[in-house]
């Protein structure tokens, strides 16, 4: 095979390994915390129908202000879960929290999806209707990943 | 003797380098004929190659879909499904890269299944939904592909991958529609630059299309009153954009010949125009639709605009014809067809009532596909000649 389709080769498995990795290294080494949510059900034109998860506690307070780009949600024991209990711009010095992006309203943990069949999607937004608990595993840094929903 | 059949592309690119090599003296007059009378065109191979392309592109879209129908993990678990995938893009890349015949539209489907494998991959990981940098990585990976192979197939992917995920972007960052045309605007002279860069190679293709489609877009929303409405356009992504602009223009200058140096002046030009009329656009809460409430200034901004698009339409159909491309003819004569129908209950709704604006309409659709058939018929003879 020529020089530069191995080239492109590498790029491409570059790239796939730029869009894996972060996530896969948290998944395989983070520590796992259960999150109490709430569902929601709609669809990815790429990746087909998914569960929204609201994590509670993670909302914006009402007189609170957060800048837009990196803030940190800080969890505290619920019973035999964890939730959110505020958020800060600066990384506190304990943890556990989680690394989120701001937009001024809303925080984005990386851990709103979770991908099911169209099917078992609304089964889940049927069993989840009360609540349930996520599966998250959250790496040194605060980045978090989705594991499981129960 | 028996002249050999090959693509009517390959003919015009054979028959472009003879003449160069005809013009420096490096062949004679009998002998270019001699080497042009070789080979004749294979209008059955186009069509196979064609047949080929479709079903690869349908293939492609295939495991696309079927990704996204998400099938449960009960039966197949992520890390099955992202093996799977992945199998097929590197088996299909591989064969893209070493068959001769027909590896077009095996690269075509390997650029399409890299797509799937980042979307499983994100799929698998549960990446947070309608997340852009996928698509950017789709494209980064399909136009990879396109310059290890030296093929125009997965350069069609990445363009349109990367600019989806540029437009995807605009939407989300912008603030306004003031913006995203702006960064329409802007990207056409980038994607005319990459396309000049090329010179006569076929990869220019790709990049030539995604900047007149660009151009076209921004001038084609610009034109429609209220649509550039803002409080403040100037931010730091537009200054990015525009170095970015003048920096990718000024490099391919540099090196470009004649036709290219136009191309670069029509696609700056455009940006240019666009700029200023983001720039001067009178605030105004005219719908689109119902512009009876329109003052003077928001009225000649739009008529204007209207000229500028009308401009831009034939100049991406003089290019179709410059470059022999009849796609782009095709563009523009859509384009304005779409354009002329949808300002007709807009813009020159108010301004001409009843039998008047359809003799309008009539006669600007008239004079549009009399001027796209001249382009057509120059464009055969050229070809044919």
């Amino acid at each position: 095979m020529k020089r530069s389709v191995l080239l492109a080769l590498v790029a491409q498995l570059a790239i796939v390994g730029m869009v894996a990795a972060p996530r896969l290294l948290v998944r395989v080494t983070g520590d796992e915390y259960r999150l109490r949510v709430r569902p929601v059900d709609p669809i990815d034109p790429f990746r087909g129908a998914y569960v929204d998860l609201a994590y509670v506690g993670f909302e914006r307070p009402d007189d609170a202000e957060v800048e837009k780009g990196r803030v940190y949600v800080l969890l505290r024991r619920d019973g035999d879960a964890w939730v959110g209990s505020g958020v800060v711009a600066e990384r506190p010095e304990s943890g556990p929290y989680v690394a989120c992006e701001s937009d001024g309203w809303t925080a984005k943990c990386g851990i709103e999806s979770w991908f099911l069949s169209q099917e078992r999607a609304q089964q889940v937004e049927d069993e989840l209707g009360d609540g349930g608990i996520a599966r998250v595993r959250i790496g040194g840094s605060g980045r978090a990943v989705l594991v499981a929903v129960e | 003797m028996t002249r050999t059949p090959i693509s009517p592309r390959r003919l015009e690119w054979l028959t472009e380098q003879v003449e160069a090599w005809r013009t420096e003296g490096m062949v004679g007059d009998d002998q270019a004929r001699a080497i042009r009378d070789r080979y004749e065109p294979n209008t059955r191979a186009t069509l196979t190659a064609f047949v080929l392309a479709l079903g690869a592109a349908f293939l492609g879209v295939g495991v696309l879909a079927l990704i996204a129908t998400n099938v449960d993990y009960d039966e197949l678990s992520p890390a099955t499904r992202f093996g799977v995938v992945a199998v097929m893009w590197l088996g299909f890349t591989i064969a893209g890269a070493t068959v001769s015949r027909f590896g077009a539209p095996l690269r075509l489907l390997a650029a399409l299944l890299f797509g799937g494998v980042i979307f499983q991959a994100a799929q698998s990981l549960n990446v947070p939904a309608y997340e852009p940098t996928l698509l950017a990585a789709w494209a980064g990976g399909a136009i990879a592909l396109a310059y290890g192979t030296r093929s125009a197939a997965p350069l069609v992917i990445g363009v349109v991958t990367g600019v989806g995920w540029y437009v995807w972007t605009l939407v989300a960052d912008a603030e306004s529609a003031a913006g995203v045309v702006l960064g329409l605007a802007l990207a056409t002279p980038v994607l005319a630059a990459a396309a000049v860069a090329h010179r006569g190679d076929r990869l220019g293709g790709p990049w030539r299309n995604g900047a007149c489609v660009t151009g076209l877009a921004a001038v084609f929303v610009a034109a429609f009153p209220g649509a550039l409405n803002h409080d403040d356009w100037l931010t730091r992504p537009v200054y990015v954009a525009i170095a970015a602009a003048l920096v990718a223009t000024v490099a391919a200058a540099a090196r470009s010949d004649r036709r290219g140096f136009g191309e670069l002046a029509g696609a700056g030009g455009l940006a240019v125009v666009v700029l200023l009329l983001v720039a001067v656009a009178p605030d105004t809460d005219a719908d689109p639709f119902d512009t009876s409430g329109l003052s003077g200034a928001a009225l000649a901004h739009a008529l204007f605009a209207s000229a500028v698009f009308l401009a831009a339409a034939v100049g991406v159909a003089s290019l179709g014809v410059a470059r022999q491309v009849p796609g782009l003819v095709n563009l523009a004569a859509a384009a304005l067809v779409l354009f002329v129908t949808l300002q007709s209950f807009g813009l020159f709704a108010p301004l001409l009532s009843g039998a008047g604006l359809f003799l309008l309409v009539g006669t600007l659709l008239v004079g549009s596909g009399l001027l796209v058939d001249r382009g057509r018929r120059r464009l055969r003879e050229e070809i044919q000649s």
